[in-house]
């Protein structure tokens, strides 16, 4: 049996306690809605995408520690970021979810979900919100002519 | 009995552990008796065919029905309900005809009905539980009327724990001339079905929530209710006569069991039901009420946890659902496997009774007979730790 607290660590309840960028946005770009229908874990994003770069990122949302302590910290991890590096990010996210290899270091505090291998139960609740924004991201590339397609 | 590495399993309303006897008798089939049922001229097959058939009969004594032919085996009770929903219901429903079912129904026993009500042009009408989760038994008299076709009940609730007692509603739908169906999943591994002393038309149970195998259920149906009700699915073994235009079909049961059934699933549910006779419903309802007593003691004494349904252990049938404050059911359930024990966490297929109880999820510990009263206290140390862990 893993040591829980490598799961619950106390950055992860902090996020879940104090989230950070919770609340909606007054006139948002994009706003994507994501549900976990196994377990009703919700996470609403809202996006303000400024020529290419995530210039405001907030949620609203309802679950685990763990869905929204990932949400809170991925707002602080990307915003101020590009599409391109968001993208990026997502990338290493979704890798880091599967146990493998990630080559950068700008995933900031998000790395700590790198334990949620050793959950294989929770490993939805920690991806849900990037969902979101991964799909915004897709959204964000057929307006602007671009496709974007992430593996999910 | 099946073994979880010392793991602490009040999950029994998801499903139960499986004794070694009724693992046996599944082996036995596929080891030394893989033949199929009602066909084949060779000793074996009629020798396999006699004991399935006697697993209808015994299903029949094991509830009450006075006749085995009133046995269906099916894949489960969902698989019963909607056999109830499509078979009969459906060809039953007239525009503005109503059925009736309550909020703190399982989904398979609310999605098939809101699907005939979108078919038929019927009703789905909701009848509310009260505080403490019981059937509010007013507003269903109201609701009960001439246009009522259908009541569909659970007889005790997968969330709540609570017990319904059906004869009284049995009446009052025979009064207006509509069936009563009931779901038995979450009763039957704790307490004896009677159906000809409830008098209900139908009942649906599965075999994996009392001690059996996955993959067969039953559903139990009036003769005459059966008679009227079409088959839902059709093909080998449910036909009389075939020609290449048109086909006739067996009477129940065997109309509704289309193709090679669940031969040894239905075998180890006539195991299963032999262990649960040879513990008796007396010892079980008691060991049951003993665990949920401990344990809705120790959670009462918590004040931060918030019990739903009843405050009485009496009304929760070895399932209590509960949440802590401030914390996500999906963590306690998380934290409370980290120290060995395993509940269930979620919706629990209910998201109607979710909003009516307004949460998103609950906690819930289910016993059964075989839990001690170690594995509760093992679950109050597991909140305890949840507590401390995001203070």
């Amino acid at each position: 049996m893993s040591d829980i607290r490598q799961l619950y660590q106390r950055i992860i309840i902090d996020h879940a306690n104090y989230p950070h960028h919770y609340g909606k946005l007054a006139c948002p770009d994009f706003v994507r809605t994501c549900r976990n229908p196994d377990c009703g874990d919700t996470i609403t994003v809202f996006v303000s995408i400024d020529t290419d770069c995530f210039n405001e990122l907030n949620f609203v949302g309802d679950g685990c520690a763990i869905s929204q302590a990932s949400a809170s910290i991925m707002t602080d991890t990307l915003i101020d970021k590009t599409v391109a590096e968001a993208t990026q990010l997502i990338q290493e996210f979704q890798k880091l979810l599967l146990g493998q290899h990630i080559t950068t270091g700008d995933l900031g505090d998000s790395v700590v979900f790198g334990k949620l291998k050793q959950f294989p139960t929770r490993v939805r609740c920690g991806a849900l919100a990037w969902h979101a924004v991964s799909d915004v991201i897709e959204e964000w590339g057929k307006r602007s002519g671009q496709q974007i397609n992430f593996s999910k | 009995m099946t073994i979880y590495n010392h793991l602490a399993y009040l999950d029994n309303a998801s499903t139960t552990p499986v004794p070694q006897h009724v693992v046996d008798v599944i082996d036995h089939y596929y080891h030394c008796e893989k033949v199929n049922v009602h066909r084949g001229m060779y000793k074996l097959a009629n020798v396999v065919t006699q004991q399935y058939e006697g697993v209808r009969q015994k299903v029949a004594k094991f509830i009450n029905a006075d006749d085995k032919n009133q046995i269906v085996f099916t894949s489960g009770t969902t698989d019963s309900l909607n056999m109830v929903a499509f078979g009969y219901a459906l060809s039953h429903l007239q525009p503005d005809d109503e059925m009736i079912v309550s909020v703190l129904e399982h989904h398979s026993n609310l999605v098939p009905w809101q699907q005939v009500a979108a078919k038929s042009g019927g009703r789905l009408r909701i009848v509310k539980v009260d505080g403490k989760g019981h059937l509010d038994q007013k507003q269903l008299t109201k609701m009960i009327n001439r246009h009522t076709k259908v009541v569909s009940l659970a007889m005790v609730s997968n969330v709540l724990g609570t017990y319904t007692d059906m004869r009284p509603i049995a009446q009052k739908a025979h009064e207006i001339g509509a069936v009563l169906v009931v779901d038995a999943a979450q009763a039957v591994a704790h307490m004896p079905i009677d159906v000809q002393k409830m008098n209900v038309d139908f009942v649906a149970f599965s075999g994996h929530k009392m001690f059996g195998p996955t993959g067969v259920g039953v559903l139990y149906g009036k003769s005459e209710l059966l008679e009227e009700m079409n088959p839902v699915r059709f093909g080998g073994e449910m036909i009389d006569q075939v020609t290449s235009r048109s086909a006739t079909f067996q009477p129940a049961p065997l109309k509704f069991e289309a193709g090679t059934p669940n031969i040894a699933g239905v075998l180890g549910l006539g195991a299963a039901i032999d262990y649960i006779n040879g513990i008796g419903y007396p010892s079980i309802m008691g060991t049951d009420h003993l665990l949920v007593e401990r344990l809705m003691s120790e959670l009462n004494g918590l004040k931060f946890v918030t019990i739903y349904g009843s405050p009485s252990a009496d009304d929760h049938k070895a399932v209590v659902s509960f949440n802590v404050e401030g914390i996500h059911a999906h963590d306690i359930a998380t934290i409370l496997d980290s120290v060995g024990v395993a509940v269930r966490a979620g919706h629990h297929c209910a998201h109607p009774l979710m909003d009516f109880l307004r949460t998103e999820s609950v906690v819930r510990a289910s016993v059964s007979f075989q839990n001690t009263i170690k594995e509760i206290d093992q679950l109050v140390v597991g909140i305890q730790k949840a507590r401390e862990i995001f203070k």
